[in-house]
């Protein structure tokens, strides 16, 4: 999974870079309507353009005979069983393409992700940062150091878990910058991001070893090595809210609202029967 | 083709201009002057004492109050009778005496069934409801009704097209229909719909835990330094049962260190002990992915060992998307949260029950109205600078609540003064004057030649030392007779009296009943034997004597007709008894409770209070203009800023314009 997300993860800085100092806002937008387009193009590429627009033809006449023959019940409940099974036949000719729309819209959405559904901490603030011990990991909760850069600095004493080998710390964001907290244990050494930045930057809320769905949900920062001591370590990034003309809206849903008006919107001159 | 474009166009010029529009919206300047038209600031600071305020302003501790008072005016105001806050604040809000709004003591009672209730609100689930499977759902909602008669100084003022801003005045909740902004005050539930229960987790219960009021205590059993449990909220109505909606939480402590982590829903919070948290948002679930309700809490790590001790606040409503009417606009208490951060909603933040029953020392207790203050002030920062004209208040409720919790800090004689403990909090209730102080030191600093301001309480203080089992005395006197002379201390509410052989007795801090044929469902009072029962009883409570000490339990006995006027006369109380300074009704006899003693030391930390005879615990008033009234009292307020404005008052309003 690093392997994919190094050749992605540059693609989508180059893509945000422009909105990176910006509202939020801006770079949803921009995003949310090249997606669009970009679904759009895909689905022109994948799907039976020729079959979908006739289907669409199909359903206006049986739409008209509806209105025409409103007196005749039996032409009416004909015309309806022709109606469902048109749909029918309009679904099956957007299946294809949506199979084909699924990996370039999840990649999308989980870029998105890392940049839109936590924000930056801000300084001030405090945040708990957690690290697990792997199971195979003879040491104990005792023999692991936290290392802080300046800018950072420990606000109380950590609360070990035995029972979950986890150990927890708070810390005080002092300045603002991009960090490495080292994790020591022994000669092995584990190192953790944390962003204090104003900008839309991807946050890596938790890195992981051998564990795919944490990788491919932070595909800001790379998973832990095989031969660390440590299986987990997380961040408590504050979630982050979105806003759209004042309104507090899931950034998920103004994806899929902004997209879907510029698919609609362009659909006409690009020539895409959808 | 054509038509395409124009739509693409159509929509991005929409789209352009929504976003133009509302970042000029976002962006546009708060911080400004005050502006030139007519202005009137009204600070409420509940129940500051004009002894204890003349003693600070003497020894130079507030230069703003000094400075209003020498530059304007400076006296007692007359508070209601009783001097109860909700009596009081509603007394303010309406220009009416209790006849008039019908708010006659914290605690009213149902003369058919004979059991106490709350004299502010009255709340009714949905009448109409249908069963699908386990969940009943409503088909209408319920309602909360606001009990206070009577017309609002600002809906008055709204409808002369005057803006208002009213924070946090008590007896309004829910808040009246209004064009201007406001919020609710005391009197707002939490989210259990109670006046505030905390939840306290701990190893080490205490005996008493089942009698705790205005809390829960939650025993936990720690193993490997951990444990789960669950944060009870509201009952959940949509389930026949009707059980208590849940969210489970964990929290592991440190082996070595004074430190925990409580791991509830998607956050984690790291403690140490004497620490609290932010304020948590909490989603309780009703029905699965339809149906939810959000409050806010927060936690305090008491202590981690050898006992552990965690402490949450009362689930208060949530600011960001209140599940009850707080606020007018509806969307006013989100403009709070989303400028000042989660806030306390409920009416009494103060959490005065948890140092009673000795779930905090008062360390712990001075934290938590630190957290209230510090909060309050920073709304305060906010509310007055977005406040451009018309008319602007704020309520102020610590002044009040320390003073209860602290006031034997400041009392040698009181039967629970600690020489040691008042070494260190002996200073707490001149610091919140101070800190009141501060609020005006704002206000100075921005007002102008147009603007009135008035700063004022609604009561004063006096000590508690001793409190008046009021029932008790009147079953010694004979007036109550007991079912079961055996259970008199065990059997709560009343349920022990036998009503046919009783004549009188005491509901809330100061009210006494007759037990009157034709209004009480088991009256055996007749109309004719009225008044000379209300005269012997009253000739027994002032001649009444403190065994202790010989001094007078009683100052004043009032009777309804002779205090009250208006359409609410007939719910109030036959009798208003005026204790002396240094005597109350004990908390016992407010609820129907009975004790062995008629009279008994109080050692309770609520050791100051003002459920007095109204002449021994005025309140004050101060404003930058002189007062024409030589003797004016909470009633005119109403009548003033109406005057204030040009304004006539409303014809039931019994008070005057003091300037």
């Amino acid at each position: 999974m690093d392997i994919i997300n190094s050749i992605l993860n540059p693609f989508f800085k180059i893509l945000f870079y422009p909105f990176a100092n910006m509202s939020p806002v801006w770079g949803m937008l921009v995003i949310s309507f090249l997606a669009g387009i970009t679904m759009l193009f895909i689905f022109k590429a994948t799907s039976d353009q020729a079959g979908i627009k006739k289907a669409k033809n199909l359903f206006k006449a049986h739409f008209l005979a509806i209105r025409l023959y409103r007196d005749d019940l039996t032409l009416m409940m004909e015309t309806m069983k022709n109606i469902v099974l048109g749909n029918l036949g309009y679904m099956k000719k957007s299946l294809r393409p949506m199979l084909f729309l699924i990996v370039p819209v999840a990649i999308i959405i989980i870029q998105l992700g890392t940049r839109y559904e936590y924000r930056p901490l801000r300084v001030g603030e405090t945040t708990v940062v957690s690290l697990t011990l792997d199971k195979h990991e003879p040491g104990s909760l005792n023999d692991v150091v936290l290392e802080l850069p300046d800018g950072l600095s420990l606000d109380i004493p950590p609360v070990r878990i035995d029972q979950l080998r986890e150990i927890n710390w708070r810390i005080k964001i002092e300045r603002s910058g991009v960090f490495d907290i080292v994790f020591r244990s022994d000669n092995k050494t584990v190192k953790k991001r944390l962003q204090v930045v104003d900008s839309l930057s991807p946050l890596a809320s938790r890195i992981a070893r051998d564990d795919f769905q944490t990788a491919l949900l932070n595909p800001g920062e790379s998973s832990l090595q095989n031969s660390s001591f440590a299986s987990m370590v997380s961040i408590s990034y504050p979630k982050r809210e979105f806003q759209f003309l004042g309104i507090s809206i899931h950034w998920l849903v103004a994806f899929f609202v902004f997209s879907l008006i510029a698919a609609f919107a362009c659909k006409g001159f690009l020539g895409v029967e959808v | 083709m054509s038509n395409h474009r124009s739509q693409v166009e159509i929509l991005t010029i929409i789209s352009l201009s929504a976003i133009i529009a509302s970042l000029l919206f976002l962006n546009c300047n708060r911080g400004q002057a005050l502006s030139t038209s007519k202005k009137v600031i009204v600070l409420g600071f509940d129940g500051v004492d004009p002894q204890l305020l003349s003693k600070y302003m003497a020894e130079g501790r507030l230069p703003n109050f000094s400075k209003l008072a020498k530059d304007g005016d400076y006296q007692p105001l007359g508070t209601s009778v009783p001097p109860q806050s909700p009596v009081a604040w509603s007394n303010f809000i309406t220009g009416m005496n209790p006849g008039g709004h019908g708010i006659f003591d914290f605690i009213h009672r149902d003369p058919r069934l004979m059991i106490p209730m709350s004299s502010t609100t009255k709340t009714e689930g949905s009448k109409n409801t249908i069963k699908i499977g386990k969940y009943t759902i409503p088909l209408s909602g319920g309602t909360v009704k606001n009990l206070r008669d009577g017309k609002t100084f600002w809906t008055i003022l709204e409808d002369h097209d005057v803006p208002t801003t009213i924070f946090k005045v008590p007896a309004n909740f829910p808040p009246v229909e209004s064009e201007g902004k406001s919020i609710s005050g005391m009197g707002t539930p939490d989210l259990l719909g109670s006046f505030g229960t905390f939840s306290f987790y701990t190893d080490d219960p205490p005996a008493n835990r089942d009698d705790i009021s205005g809390g829960i205590v939650y025993p936990v059993h720690l193993i490997n330094d951990g444990f789960e449990s669950s944060l009870v909220g509201p009952k959940n109505a949509f389930l026949a049962e009707e059980p208590d909606a849940t969210i489970p939480f964990k929290v592991w402590r440190d082996p070595e260190y004074p430190t925990a982590k409580i791991q509830i829903l998607d956050k984690q919070i790291l403690l140490k002990e004497k620490e609290w948290s932010d304020w948590i948002q909490v989603d309780f679930e009703l029905i699965p992915a339809l149906q939810s309700v959000t409050g806010i809490c927060r936690f305090y790590l008491k202590e981690v060992r050898p006992t552990f001790k965690l402490y949450v606040t009362p689930i208060n409503i949530d600011p960001s998307n209140p599940a009850l009417p707080i606020s007018t606009p509806s969307d006013y208490a989100e403009e709070l949260h989303d400028h000042c951060g989660y806030f306390y909603t409920q009416g009494m933040p103060e959490d005065t029950k948890a140092l009673s029953w000795g779930v905090f020392d008062y360390d712990d207790f001075h934290s938590q109205t630190q957290n209230v203050l510090n909060e309050r002030l920073r709304l305060f920062d906010y509310v007055f600078d977005d406040f451009k004209e018309g008319l602007f208040f704020f309520y102020v409720s610590s002044t009040d609540l320390n003073a209860h919790m602290f006031y034997n800090m400041i009392d040698p004689e009181h039967p629970s003064h600690d020489s040691e403990k008042a070494k260190q909090f002996a200073d707490v209730i001149p610091s919140l004057y101070e800190s009141a102080d501060g609020i005006i030191g704002k206000v100075l600093e921005k007002l102008d030649g147009t603007t009135t301001l008035i700063v004022m309480s609604d009561h004063g203080f006096a000590p508690f030392r001793r409190a008046v089992h009021l029932n008790t005395w009147l079953k010694d006197e004979g007036y109550i007779t007991l079912i079961d002379e055996s259970k008199q201390t065990e059997i709560e509410f009343f349920q022990n009296v036998d009503w046919s052989r009783s004549k009188a007795y005491g509901v809330g801090f100061n009210g006494l009943y007759l037990n009157l044929r034709g209004r009480e469902d088991n009256g055996v009072v007749n109309q004719r034997e009225k008044k000379s029962v209300l005269d012997e009883i009253a000739a027994k409570l002032l001649a009444l004597r403190d065994p202790q000490n010989g001094d007078k339990v009683v100052d004043r006995v009032y009777r309804r007709n002779e205090i009250y006027s208006g359409k609410h006369i007939e719910n109030a109380p036959d009798l208003v008894v005026g204790y002396n300074r240094g005597y109350r009704a004990s908390w016992e006899t407010t609820i129907g409770n009975f004790t062995l003693e008629w009279i008994e030391d109080n050692m309770d930390p609520w050791s100051g209070d003002h459920c007095m005879a109204a002449e021994l615990v005025p309140g004050v008033i101060l404003s930058n203009r002189t007062l024409r009234s030589k003797d004016p009292k909470l009633f005119d307020m109403a009548p003033t800023i109406l005057a204030e404005f040009g304004i006539e008052k409303e014809k039931n309003m019994v008070g005057h314009p003091v300037f």
